[in-house]
């Protein structure tokens, strides 16, 4: 095994990490290097791309009056990744509610601020009942246009690319190490996690899964390479001015906050992009829904009692469970 | 004879007058062993309410805002890195 260079900071409103151990290639930066530029880039990223700084190009694009607006490729690529997420769950993981989520109370960042207790939360919430996507679907009047370096939508629709902005982050750190032959790295956008390298084809990494009430480690998964992403109402919840309580994952059907009878939604996928979009589709859809969504790359979720459902892992050797993803990340 | 016969009832009377008051000589010792009439014993009941707080594990110490060089990934050096709701 190849020492590792192990960097832990605070970006995106979470913490992130980044192990990265040796590469095969010459030439290129030790790890510690390595990791000190992949901050850089993760930081640059998170301000460039932020909802809540009114400097970033994501604030002058939903500012901008105008119908076509210059992009940067960065920002391009980040709207590209909103408009998949939303396609891939059928418009649920939709990027054109940021007027709803500000409504809701969730208006500038909550980075530091003490989350509302779940449990209680709970304890009020309605009848448990899947998300449904907005019938109007005005994601689909976003337009990227790469050839002219723009994007397109109807003034007034405002974008949001926050859902998949940790996912595609990690994703994007993670393309950057393995072409740069990088043996084994993690990429952990606040548990939004990239893994890949040569190495982890034959000594995959441990990644715990962790409960959203207790804290506790439910599950181990070894992953080789690929992501794995985790969506739970117990971190951006708050107590609105009317007592009831509110969080960050939005039914577009009515722009509340969902209570589909899940807690947390935990998914694997050849990307960390695809595991952030599948949790946040399982966690949407509650139970039934969430079967489907995480069937085929695998995944669990806790429901509102606390319990545990393993989805399509085996678990039969102890508590960690091997993945072999179909393709790298 | 009829003496005798008179001696002999009021000896059965008197017999008779002590059974009834429950001291028949021949049960004498049972009723010794009979345990003494139960006591009156008042009995309070205790209801006793347990608020159990299953409070989570301590938060893995995460070296933030700093480095670490650590054996392997996949070692014991470090924690585990760990998915959750962020």
């Amino acid at each position: 095994m190849s020492p590792a260079h192990d960097t832990t900071f605070r970006s995106m409103g979470s913490d992130v990490r980044l192990i990265v151990e040796a590469s095969m290639l010459p030439g290129v930066l030790p790890p510690a290097e390595a990791t000190a530029a992949e901050r850089r880039y993760i930081e640059d990223f998170a301000r460039r791309l932020s909802r809540f700084r009114r400097d970033s190009e994501l604030c002058a694009l939903n500012r901008d009056p105008a119908e076509e607006v210059p992009a940067s490729m960065l920002l391009r690529t980040a709207v590209a990744a909103g408009l998949w997420a939303a396609e891939r769950s059928g418009g649920l993981v939709d990027p054109t509610l940021l007027g709803e989520i500000e409504a809701v109370g969730y208006s500038s960042s909550q980075d530091g601020s003490t989350p509302a207790p779940l449990r209680i939360a709970l304890a009020g919430a309605p009848s448990p009942r899947p998300a449904r996507p907005r019938a109007e679907a005005r994601w689909r009047q976003i337009e990227i246009d790469h050839q002219r370096g723009t994007v397109r939508r109807p003034p007034g629709v405002r974008i949001d690319t926050g859902g998949t902005g940790k996912g595609l982050a990690a994703d994007a750190v993670a393309h950057r190490l393995r072409l740069r032959g990088y043996t084994r790295f993690v990429v952990d956008c606040g548990g939004d996690i990239a893994v890949g390298g040569a190495f982890g084809e034959f000594d995959p990494v441990a990644i715990e899964v962790e409960h959203p009430l207790s804290g506790e480690c439910v599950h181990t998964l070894l992953l080789s390479h690929g992501g794995v992403a985790t969506s739970g109402l117990n971190v951006r919840i708050w107590r609105r001015a009317d007592g009831t309580f509110a969080h960050h994952l939005l039914d577009p059907s009515s722009g509340e906050p969902v209570w589909s009878g899940l807690i947390g939604a935990t998914a694997l996928a050849p990307s960390a992009l695809e595991a952030e979009t599948l949790s946040k589709l399982a966690l949407l859809t509650g139970t039934d829904g969430a079967r489907r969504a995480l069937g085929k790359h695998g995944g669990l979720v806790v429901h509102n009692d606390g319990e545990v459902e393993l989805i399509g892992l085996v678990d039969d050797r102890g508590d960690a469970t091997a993945h072999a993803l179909g393709s790298a990340a | 004879m009829w003496a005798a016969f008179a001696v002999f009832l009021a000896v059965l009377a008197l017999l008779a007058a002590r059974v009834a008051a429950g001291q028949d000589p021949a049960l004498r010792a049972r009723a010794a062993a009979t345990p003494p009439p139960a006591r009156r014993v008042l009995l309070r009941r205790v209801i006793e309410r347990r608020v159990i707080v299953h409070l989570p594990p301590s938060a893995p110490v995460q070296p933030t805002q700093s480095s670490q060089q650590v054996s392997s990934v996949g070692g014991s050096a470090t924690s585990l890195p760990v998915t959750r709701t962020s």
